[in-house]
């Protein structure tokens, strides 16, 4: 028994159940608008980032337009948006944040907490570009 | 990651205080001994579990204790002398 205990614990150190080296993930977009580094699996209750850094490609008129799906919001709880956005329109299963950008490298974080544990899937996009599909893992 | 050493550093702080604060077995403990142990207590895991509510994190640091607690007992059994660190056991290891 004691040695199914040391596995979880080595498991936990090395953050296979979240807040680790294991849990932490990035994806990028195949045209380099977004580069998203986010925590892949997360814990009920518990503060989390995700990441966005926009590239070039993003900036377009001096704004990046980032829509994201509404799954941001209810089950994974995001709490605050930094920096905040210039507006938030909701619609098409999701909300469009619209960030003025002046220089580069632009980056906004999404503080999330999720509010009940599960598999969450995430999608992303800059207007006009690829989708980023993320699954988000909660543990209780 | 930040539970277990928390719970580390946890343990061995109560561990210490409890040594300093009496040299009484438990049934012999005074009524305010036992309260100062559980407020003492309190006040770590609050160290220990920080901003994580969850479930996983509470079981991975009452865990982490089971073993530092299963470690510290092998140890003293193993090399006497480390029970100077534990009240208990330190009139044996004195011997």
């Amino acid at each position: 028994m004691w040695v199914v205990f040391v596995i979880i614990v080595v498991l936990d150190a090395l953050g296979v159940f979240g807040r680790g080296w294991a849990a932490n993930a990035q994806e990028k977009t195949h045209d380099g608008t977004m580069d998203v580094k986010y925590e892949r699996i997360e814990r009920f209750r518990t503060p989390s980032i995700l990441r966005i850094q926009f590239g070039p490609n993003a900036i377009r008129n001096g704004k990046v337009q980032v829509w994201a799906s509404e799954s941001l919001v209810k089950p994974l709880g995001n709490r605050r948006v930094v920096p905040q956005p210039a507006s938030s329109i909701i619609g098409q299963g999701g909300i469009l944040y619209t960030f003025p950008v002046s220089i580069r490298p632009a980056s906004v974080e999404f503080e999330m907490e999720p509010a009940s544990p599960g598999m969450s899937h995430l999608s992303l996009r800059v207007l006009g570009s690829e989708t980023l599909n993320l699954t988000i893992t909660v543990m209780p | 990651m930040h539970t277990i050493v928390h719970a580390i550093a946890g343990y061995f702080f109560l561990l210490l205080t409890v040594r300093i604060l009496s040299r009484r077995l438990g049934a012999q403990m005074t009524p305010f001994e036992f309260v100062l142990i559980f407020l003492i207590g309190g006040v770590i895991i609050l160290a220990t579990v920080g901003d994580d509510y969850s479930e996983v994190n509470s079981v991975c640091a009452v865990i982490t204790v089971g073993l530092m607690h299963r470690l510290v007992s092998y140890l003293k059994q193993r090399f006497p002398r480390f029970g100077l660190f534990s009240r208990w056991d330190a009139a044996a290891a004195l011997k």
